[in-house]
């Protein structure tokens, strides 16, 4: 079993944070290797929401099928693994913590990659890498999305009428 | 643009929305009325990024030749002020020949006073540049188990 943990300081309030944590159209740029993601039920997440994610690893897509477990509303998400797809394991674990209007990002991720799954085509060691390298970039994406700023009053923000 | 894939699964990608964030990288998610695949008169909304600020586009699907012609429009209100984006493929013996036209002009005046429009401007080619490489890269992804 591997684990990798974060904790992220965010210069956004927990609401902000929750909306991109929730909002499962962000997991696709919040995992770099994520191509595609499908919900059910589709919109934001719930208790026992399941998800089919498909990454790449190299030229081939890879599968990922994950739960929503446990659902504390502006504080904790927690996602485990499914049975099926590229992990034996998995499970992420995200909690969120006011900071007087800043939020700490507290993300633990555990996972065993399904060797059988990867047979004989895809290389361990790249999939291995390529794993750790998603899950270790997540929290730094989480903030810096969060942190994005609406365009400041001069502007329309909708454009020539 | 060579495609070693054929046309229906660069036009899988092309026509499934949920794909937008992965084939521009500055688009954040999309939502879309109707929702579902592609058809003509769907219209698209993206959230994007420029630098720091968060960003609007509007779209709508105006053509859609089953895998040879798509073409998506700007609707006013976002960040450009007129767009077109005009995919049209063609198969031969390697794959699928993808040509992309983009047209289009950042909206001053959704942007207001202090933003350079031509920094902009430049960072919106990169993206279109990209999604032309990204649409090959996710059209030619294999499935574990099929041969190389």
């Amino acid at each position: 079993m591997t684990r990798i943990e974060s904790v992220v300081e965010i210069e956004a309030p927990v609401s902000a944070v929750w909306d991109i944590l929730t909002d499962t159209s962000y997991i696709v740029k919040l995992f770099r290797d994520a191509v595609s993601v499908t919900a059910d039920p589709p919109g934001r997440s719930v208790l026992g929401q399941k998800y089919h994610l498909t990454g790449k690893a190299g030229r081939r897509r890879v599968e990922f099928f994950l739960e929503v477990v446990e659902l504390v509303p502006q504080s904790t998400v927690v996602t485990r693994q499914r049975p099926g797809g590229l992990f034996k394991t998995f499970m992420q674990k995200t909690v969120l913590e006011d900071k007087a209007g800043r939020t700490r990002a507290h993300t633990v991720f555990d996972y065993e990659l399904a060797l059988g799954y990867m047979g004989k085509v895809l290389n361990v060691v790249l999939v291995e890498r390529l794993v750790r390298d998603n899950l270790t970039a997540y929290s730094h994406t989480l903030k810096e999305f969060s942190e994005l700023l609406p365009l400041p009053a001069e502007g329309t923000g909708k454009g020539a009428t | 643009m060579l495609v070693e894939a054929k046309p229906e699964a660069v036009w899988a990608v092309l026509t499934d929305a949920n794909y937008i964030p992965k084939l521009y990288p500055d688009m954040l998610n999309i939502r879309v009325e109707p929702p579902g695949h592609a058809r003509v008169g769907q219209y698209r909304t993206l959230s994007g990024r420029a630098g720091r600020r968060l960003i609007e586009f509007k779209t709508k699907v105006t053509e859609l030749v089953p895998f040879k012609r798509f073409v998506i429009t700007g609707r006013r209100g976002g960040a450009l002020e007129t767009f077109s984006e005009v995919i049209e493929l063609e198969e031969n013996e390697e794959g699928t020949i993808v040509s992309a036209l983009f047209d289009f002009k950042v909206s001053e005046a959704y942007f207001g006073p202090g933003f350079d429009i031509m920094a902009l401007t430049q960072a919106a080619k990169l993206n279109q540049e990209l999604y032309i490489k990204n649409l090959k890269e996710l059209s030619e992804l294999r499935d574990p188990g099929a041969p190389k």
